[in-house]
């Protein structure tokens, strides 16, 4: 593990001042990060501290992790159920002979998007992955609708 | 299948595009660069005529993938 001295706090410090996690978690890791290399008794680097204790990091990985997969089961069901709207959408064209590709709602939908985007992800980001979205329910909506059609016949 | 389009081209030729694409019964992953759309054909593809789509306005390439690879 990479020793650390004087003279390199500030670089560490600077990652974790620039780190992109949300705020309070990033002054906890600059607060740990600190901590690292300074000792109790003086406030001064100690010599040889290592520069991250591995493990503790790892711990805070999987804590973040953690709360990605929250969001990921939190997007599962909302993918979900935005598709089953779409069918909705498209069972009640289908009665009323209207196209299912309908271009101008699907621009309005990556327009709006964009527009209320909070970031970080960019503009073009959020519309390539809106474009996803809605290129499954139109392919959802044509298994569906071709299902259907064959037990009709 | 991948239809590549023209750079900047118009949005009413991308509707089209995707209009003839899905009204032929092809599903499409479309991927919007900074100056090009990207179609990708999903399905069978053998059916459609490379030309026919080439000759649709805003398209820049047709690219058939290879099934043997």
């Amino acid at each position: 593990m990479a020793k650390t001295g004087p003279g390199k706090q500030d670089s560490v410090t600077d990652m974790a001042r620039t780190s992109i996690l949300p705020g309070a978690l990033q002054g906890r890791r600059r607060a740990y990060m600190i901590a690292q290399y300074q000792s109790p008794r003086t406030g001064n680097a100690a010599p040889g501290t290592p520069r991250f204790r591995s493990s503790e990091v790892g711990v805070e990985i999987d804590e973040v992790r953690k709360r990605i997969d929250l969001l990921d089961d939190v997007l599962l069901r909302i993918f979900n159920e935005r598709a089953r709207l779409a069918l909705e959408i498209g069972n009640l064209k289908k009665g009323l002979r209207i196209p299912v590709y309908d271009p101008a709602r699907e621009k309005r939908i990556f327009a709006r998007m964009k527009e209320d985007n909070p970031g970080p992800l960019d503009g073009g980001a959020i519309v390539r992955l809106f474009e996803r979205v809605v290129d499954e329910s139109r392919r959802l909506e044509r298994i569906l609708s071709q299902r259907e059609g064959r037990e009709e016949c | 299948m991948l239809i590549i389009t023209k750079k900047n081209a118009p949005e009413d030729a991308l509707d089209a595009i995707k209009e003839y694409l899905i009204n032929h019964g092809f599903d499409i992953h479309q991927s919007t660069g900074a100056n090009r759309t990207i179609i990708g054909v999903i399905g069978d593809t053998d059916a459609l005529d490379e030309r026919e789509i080439e000759a649709l306005p805003g398209v820049s390439q047709v690219v058939r993938i290879k099934k043997d690879d």
